[in-house]
C-alpha cells in the first residue's frame, strides 16, 4: 500500500503556482486572441446583429435567422443616419435598380437578420449563421454522448442539443452475430452495455420531426469510451473532417464531436482484451492534448486534427499545468492562429457575392469571436 | 456530478500517478487572480477567479451597531452606556448566491452546501460590528472554500485602514482531499467529486490553525488527517504570503 507521499518536486515551483496575479480594474482579464491582431479584416456587411438590414433585391430567397420586414420611412435600419442616407438618396432619385424596384412596388420590403451571426450566401439562399447556438445535428455527425437514462429498448443520451438524443438497442452493435434479433435478455441487459454516465461515441441516424436525434452505433469504431476525460468545446468551433476519431502520434485518441464533446484518452494497445493502465507519461500526453483543446476553444480557434496537433507541437516543450495559464494559452493559440492562416492564405478562394464573405471555416473561428 | 465508471477510475489513477487531469503537481494550485474594489457599495469587494473557479465577494461591515441603542429614550441611555463599555462581538455572516451557474437544483444545493460550509469555518471569527460577507459566484470549477476565502480577506485587508478588523485575525482555508493514497490541494470539479474525504483547514497570518473541518463519504485514519491538516496549514501560509504581498503592492 502506498504511503502518502510529498510531491518531490521543488517546493518553488509550488511557490510559483500560488502566485496570485493582480488584475487592475480596468484591465481586461484573461486575454484571448483577438483576430483582427493578426490581419483578419471582416468586412462591415458579413457580421450583422438582430435587426441588420441585409439586402433589399427580390432574388435572395430568406433561410435561417432572416426576417422579412416592410421598410417604412426612416426605419428599419440599424444605422439611423445611413437610413437618412437612403432616404436622401431615394429622394434624389439617382439611376439605380434597387431604387427602381422600390418605386415600382407599394409595399417595399426588405430581409433583416433575427440572430446575431455571420451572412452565409448559397446560390440564392440567404441565412445568417448564429455564432453560438445549440447543437442541431445532421445526418451523418460523429458526436459524443453521455448516457442520462436506460429506458425500455433505449438509451436516452445527453449530446449538447436541446433535447435529448436516442439510442436504440437495435441501434448498437452487439456481441455475436450482426443480425440477430434482440431478445427479452438483452433487454434486460442493456445496462451492461452502456449505463448511466457512460460515455459513447455515436453517429446520427436521424434527426426527428421535433428535432431531437436518433443515434446508432453499428459500427466498430462507434462504441463506448473507455479510460479519458471529456472536454466541452463551443460546437460551432468542430470543423466538420471526414473523420473524427483522431490517433495522434503522441500516443493519444482524440474524438472531436460535433456537438462540442471532445473527448481524450490513451490510445489502447492492439492485443489487448481489457485496458491496461495507461502509465505517468501516457497520462501526460493526454493532458497536454486535453489542454491544447481547451486553450483552442477558449481562443475561438477551430478544432480539427491539424489544430490540435500544431498546438501540440508549439507547448510540447512548456510543462502541461503551464498551459492551464491565460497568458501562455494566448501565445500557443496565436501561434497556431498564424499557421494556419498562412495555410488557409495559400489555399483561399475569392469571396461569395456581394456580401465580402471569406471562405473557409478557419475565419467562421474568428467570426465566432468578433460575434463575441 | 455523473460520470462514467472508466472516466472516475482514470482521474482516481491520474491522481495516484501525480499526473492530474490538467497536468498539475498534487500540491500545486491553479493560477490565480485578484482583482479589488470592484463595488463601491460595499465596505470592501474582491473578485477571485481560480483556474474556471470564479468568485466575487463583497464585504460589508456596519459601521456603528451602537448608534441604534442611543436612539432609544432616556431609559435606554444607560443600558446603552453598560453596552457600549461591554466588548460586542459578532459572527460573520455569509451567503451564497449561485445564480449565474443557472437555476437547476444542483446549483441551488451547491450554493446551500456552500453556505453551510463557509458559515462554519467563520464561526472562528468574532468580529466587533457585523460583517456580512456576500459572495456571487460567477463560474465554478472546484475550490470554492479556498477562493472565497482568499477574497475576503484580501478585500478586508485593503479596507483596513477603515475597518475595525485586525489583519492577523483573518484566516485563510486551504483545502485538502484525499484521492486515494494521495492528498491533493485545489481539486477541481471532477476530482471533487471522485474524492473520498476533504480536511478544510483555517489558519491565521501567524499561522495559527483556528479552524478544521472535514467532509465526505470516507472515512479517514488519524495520521492520514493529521498529515492533510499539516498540508493544509502549509499552504495556507504561502496563500497568506502571497495574498500580503499583493495588497502590500496595492496600497
Amino acid at each position: 500500500k502506498k504511503h502518502l507521499t510529498m510531491q518531490s518536486a521543488p517546493d518553488d515551483e509550488e511557490l510559483d503556482s500560488l502566485s496570485i496575479r493582480l488584475v487592475g480594474l480596468d484591465e481586461n482579464y484573461p486575454v484571448r486572441l483577438n483576430w483582427n491582431d493578426l490581419g483578419v479584416q471582416f468586412s462591415k456587411q458579413s457580421i450583422v446583429v438582430p435587426g441588420d438590414r441585409l439586402t433589399r433585391s427580390r432574388e435572395f430567397i430568406p433561410g435561417h435567422g432572416t426576417l422579412r420586414r416592410t421598410v417604412e420611412a426612416g426605419s428599419g435600419n440599424a444605422s439611423f443616419a445611413a437610413g437618412r442616407r437612403q432616404k436622401q438618396n431615394d429622394d434624389n432619385a439617382e439611376d439605380n435598380d434597387e431604387d427602381d424596384e422600390d418605386e415600382d412596388e407599394e409595399g417595399a420590403w426588405e430581409l433583416a437578420a433575427s440572430v446575431a451571426g455571420r451572412q452565409h450566401v448559397v446560390n440564392k439562399l440567404l441565412c445568417v449563421l448564429p455564432g453560438r447556438s445549440r447543437y442541431a445535428g445532421e445526418i451523418g455527425d460523429v458526436v459524443v454522448g453521455r448516457v442520462q437514462e436506460v429506458a425500455s429498448r433505449r438509451w436516452r443520451i445527453d449530446a449538447n442539443a436541446r433535447l435529448q438524443a436516442t439510442l436504440h438497442l437495435s441501434g448498437v452493435l452487439l456481441p455475436g452475430e450482426d443480425l440477430r434479433r434482440k431478445s427479452e435478455e438483452d433487454e434486460r441487459a442493456m445496462r451492461a452495455v452502456l449505463a448511466e454516465g457512460d460515455l459513447v461515441s455515436a453517429e446520427v441516424q436521424s434527426v426527428q420531426a421535433d428535432g431531437s436525434l436518433v443515434l446508432h452505433t453499428r459500427n466498430a469504431r462507434y462504441g463506448r469510451l473507455g479510460q479519458g476525460t471529456l472536454v466541452r468545446v463551443p460546437p460551432a468551433l468542430i470543423k466538420r473532417s471526414k473523420t473524427h476519431f483522431h490517433s495522434l502520434p503522441c500516443g493519444v485518441t482524440l474524438v472531436l464531436g460535433m456537438n462540442g464533446y471532445c473527448w481524450c484518452g490513451p490510445t489502447p494497445g492492439q492485443s489487448d482484451v481489457r485496458e491496461p493502465l495507461a502509465s505517468p507519461a501516457d497520462r501526460s500526453e493526454v493532458a497536454r492534448v486535453r489542454a491544447c483543446v481547451r486553450l483552442l476553444a477558449v481562443n475561438h480557434v477551430p478544432l480539427y486534427d491539424t489544430s490540435v496537433m500544431q498546438a501540440y507541437e508549439v507547448a510540447r516543450e512548456s510543462p502541461v499545468a503551464l498551459l492551464s495559464r491565460p497568458d501562455e494559452q494566448l501565445r500557443v493559440a496565436r501561434l497556431v492562429a498564424e499557421q494556419l492562416l498562412t495555410a488557409e492564405v495559400g489555399e483561399a478562394q475569392p469571396g461569395g457575392g456581394g456580401f465580402g464573405l471569406h471562405s473557409g471555416d478557419l475565419i467562421s473561428g474568428g467570426a465566432l469571436s468578433a460575434v463575441h | 456530478q455523473l460520470l462514467s465508471e472508466p472516466e472516475r477510475q482514470y482521474i482516481f489513477d491520474s491522481v495516484q500517478d501525480a499526473v492530474r487531469i490538467d497536468g498539475r503537481q498534487c500540491l500545486a494550485y491553479r493560477q490565480a487572480a485578484l482583482r479589488l474594489d470592484l463595488l463601491c457599495y460595499a465596505t470592501a469587494s474582491a473578485q477571485v477567479s481560480l483556474g474556471e473557479t470564479d468568485v466575487l465577494v463583497s464585504v460589508r461591515e456596519e459601521d456603528n451597531p451602537g448608534a441604534t441603542a442611543q436612539q432609544q429614550g432616556s431609559t435606554g441611555s444607560v443600558v446603552a452606556a453598560a453596552q457600549q463599555q461591554q466588548p460586542v462581538s459578532h459572527p460573520v455572516s455569509v451567503w451564497v448566491d449561485c445564480s449565474c451557474l443557472g437555476s437547476g437544483p444542483e446549483q441551488q444545493q451547491l450554493a446551500d452546501e456552500a453556505q453551510a460550509h463557509l458559515s462554519s469555518l467563520y464561526r472562528c471569527l468574532r468580529t466587533p460590528t457585523p460583517v456580512f460577507v456576500d459572495i456571487l459566484l460567477l463560474g465554478y470549477d472546484g475550490d470554492l472554500l479556498d477562493a472565497a476565502s482568499i477574497a475576503a480577506s484580501a478585500a478586508l485587508m485593503r479596507a483596513l485602514p477603515a475597518s475595525l478588523l485586525s489583519a492577523q485575525a483573518l484566516p485563510l482555508f486551504a483545502t485538502v482531499h484525499r484521492i486515494g493514497s494521495q492528498q491533493i490541494v485545489d481539486a477541481n470539479q471532477l476530482e471533487e467529486s471522485c474524492s473520498m474525504a476533504r480536511v478544510t483547514v483555517g489558519v491565521d497570518s501567524n499561522g495559527r490553525l483556528v479552524a478544521c473541518q472535514t467532509c465526505g463519504e470516507g472515512s479517514l485514519q488519524f495520521e492520514s488527517m493529521t498529515e492533510m491538516i499539516e498540508t493544509g496549514v502549509r499552504k495556507a501560509m504561502m496563500l497568506h504570503d502571497s495574498v500580503a504581498k499583493l495588497v502590500a503592492r496595492v496600497l
